[in-house]
C-alpha cells in the first residue's frame, strides 16, 4: 500500500473519530506519526461539521406540509372519482354497443318461449289425423330421449305407448282415421320390454 | 418492526397522519440536502416541498429493511434536483455557482453572524468540484457512510475516501482565501 493510501485511510479514520465527538487533539494524539499532515485536514472538517448548517423556516415547513397534506387529500379524490368514471365508461359503452342488440335476443326469446308452450299445450289434444298429432309424438319421442334412467325411461315408453293406444281408440270412435291405419299404426309402435307386470299381456290386449 | 416502520406502513396504505409524521421529521434534513446543491434558501424550500409531494407518489416503492429511510428520501430528492435543473436547463456542476454568485439574496457584512458564515461556507463549497462537494457535505453535514454516498455519485467506498482527501486540501484554500480560516 502507497503512502498516500494509508494516509487517505488513515484520514477516513480520523474524520469519523471527529464525527462521533471527539476533540482534534484526542484524534491527533491517536494519530501522532500523521499528525502534521492531519492537523489542517481535521481542522477544516472541524470548520465545516461546527458551521451553524440552514435552518428551514418554520413557515415553510408548514406551508409544504399543508401542500403534501393537500395533494393527498386531492389523490385520494381523484383516485375514487377516476374509478367511477371508469365504470361508468364502461356501462355506457357495454350499452351502446350491446345494449340494442341485448334487448332483441331477450324479446325473441321470451316471444320463442311463449309460441312453443302454447304450441305443446294445443299439442296435448291432438288426436290421430290431426296436423298437430306428429308434434305430439315428437314431444313424446324426445321425452323418452332425454331420459337416461333405464327403468324410469321403460316407465316412460310404456305409459306413451298406452296413450297412443287410446288417442287411436278416440280416433277410431271420432271416425277421423280408418281402423285399418290404425291398426297398421299399432303394429310399427315399439314393443315395450316385458316385465312382470305386462308379460301376459300385449298392447293389442287393449 | 420500529416506531418508525410502522409509520411508514401506515404511509405506504395512505395514512395522512403517518405522511405528516414523516414531513416533520425528515424536513429539516431535505432541506438542508437542497440548500447544499443549489445554494439557495427559497429554491431549497420549494424543492423540500415537491420532494414530499413526490414521496406521495412513490412511498410504495420503498422497501423497509432495504436502506434506512431517510437515505431513500436522499435518493428521490436527488431525481427532484436533476428535474429541476433540466428544467432551468442548467447542469449540476453550475447551480451552486449560479446561485452563490448571482444570487444578491444574503450578502452578509458582519463575519459574527452566523448566517454570514454559513454564506461563506457555501461559496467555499461552491468553488469544490460535484464529486468533492457531494462527499464533503454528504460525509460532515449529512452524516452519511462512504458506501452510502459513493452509490448517490456512482464510485467505490475508496474512491470517495480518495475525493475526501483532495476536497479538504481544496475546501482549506477556498476557506482561506475567504479568511474564514487562519493562515
Amino acid at each position: 500500500m502507497s503512502p498516500d493510501r494509508d494516509f487517505v485511510l488513515t484520514l477516513d479514520e480520523a474524520l469519523d473519530a471527529l464525527r462521533q465527538g471527539n476533540r482534534i487533539r484526542s484524534v491527533l494524539a491517536h494519530y501522532s506519526d500523521d499528525a502534521e499532515r492531519l492537523s489542517p485536514l481535521l481542522e477544516t472538517a472541524q470548520t465545516v461539521i461546527q458551521t451553524p448548517h440552514p435552518e428551514p423556516s418554520r413557515d415553510a415547513a408548514i406551508t409544504s406540509k399543508a401542500r403534501m397534506m393537500r395533494v393527498l387529500g386531492e389523490k385520494k379524490t381523484t383516485g375514487l372519482r377516476h374509478k367511477e368514471d371508469i365504470l361508468d365508461d364502461l356501462g355506457a359503452e357495454f350499452q351502446r354497443e350491446h345494449g340494442k342488440g341485448l334487448i332483441v335476443a331477450v324479446l325473441t326469446l321470451a316471444l320463442v318461449f311463449i309460441l312453443l308452450s302454447t304450441f305443446s299445450v294445443f299439442t296435448i289434444e291432438s288426436l290421430p289425423g290431426s296436423w298437430l298429432y306428429p308434434v305430439k309424438l315428437t314431444l313424446q319421442d324426445t321425452h323418452i330421449l332425454l331420459t337416461v334412467d333405464p327403468e324410469t325411461k321403460q316407465e316412460r315408453i310404456d305409459f306413451y305407448n298406452q296413450l297412443r293406444l287410446q288417442d287411436l281408440r278416440a280416433a277410431v270412435e271420432q271416425e277421423r282415421i280408418l281402423e285399418a291405419d290404425a291398426q297398421a299404426t299399432m303394429t310399427a309402435m315399439p314393443t315395450p320390454a316385458p316385465t312382470a307386470a305386462n308379460t301376459d299381456q300385449s298392447p293389442s290386449d287393449h | 418492526m420500529n416506531e418508525e416502520g410502522k409509520i411508514i406502513q401506515r404511509a405506504q396504505k395512505g395514512d395522512a397522519l403517518a405522511f405528516a409524521r414523516l414531513q416533520e421529521t425528515y424536513y429539516p434534513d431535505i432541506y438542508r440536502f437542497f440548500y447544499y446543491r443549489i445554494m439557495d434558501a427559497k429554491n431549497a424550500e420549494d424543492l423540500a416541498s415537491a420532494l414530499f409531494i413526490s414521496m406521495i407518489e412513490r412511498i410504495g416503492f420503498y422497501k423497509l429493511e432495504s436502506v434506512p429511510f431517510l437515505s431513500w428520501l436522499y435518493s428521490l430528492a436527488r431525481t427532484v434536483l436533476m428535474e429541476e435543473l433540466l428544467r432551468r436547463g442548467w447542469s449540476y456542476d453550475q447551480a451552486p455557482q449560479k446561485q452563490v454568485y448571482w444570487s444578491p439574496d444574503d450578502l452578509p457584512s458582519d463575519r459574527d453572524n452566523p448566517q454570514a458564515n454559513t454564506y461563506i461556507l457555501k461559496r467555499a463549497l461552491a468553488r469544490l468540484s460535484t464529486d468533492e462537494r457531494e462527499v464533503v457535505i454528504g460525509k460532515l453535514v449529512e452524516n452519511r457512510t462512504n458506501r452510502a454516498i459513493g452509490r448517490e455519485i456512482g464510485r467505490t467506498a475508496s474512491t470517495v475516501k480518495q475525493i475526501q482527501h483532495q476536497a479538504l486540501i481544496k475546501l482549506r484554500s477556498a476557506l482561506r482565501e475567504e479568511r474564514y480560516l487562519e493562515s
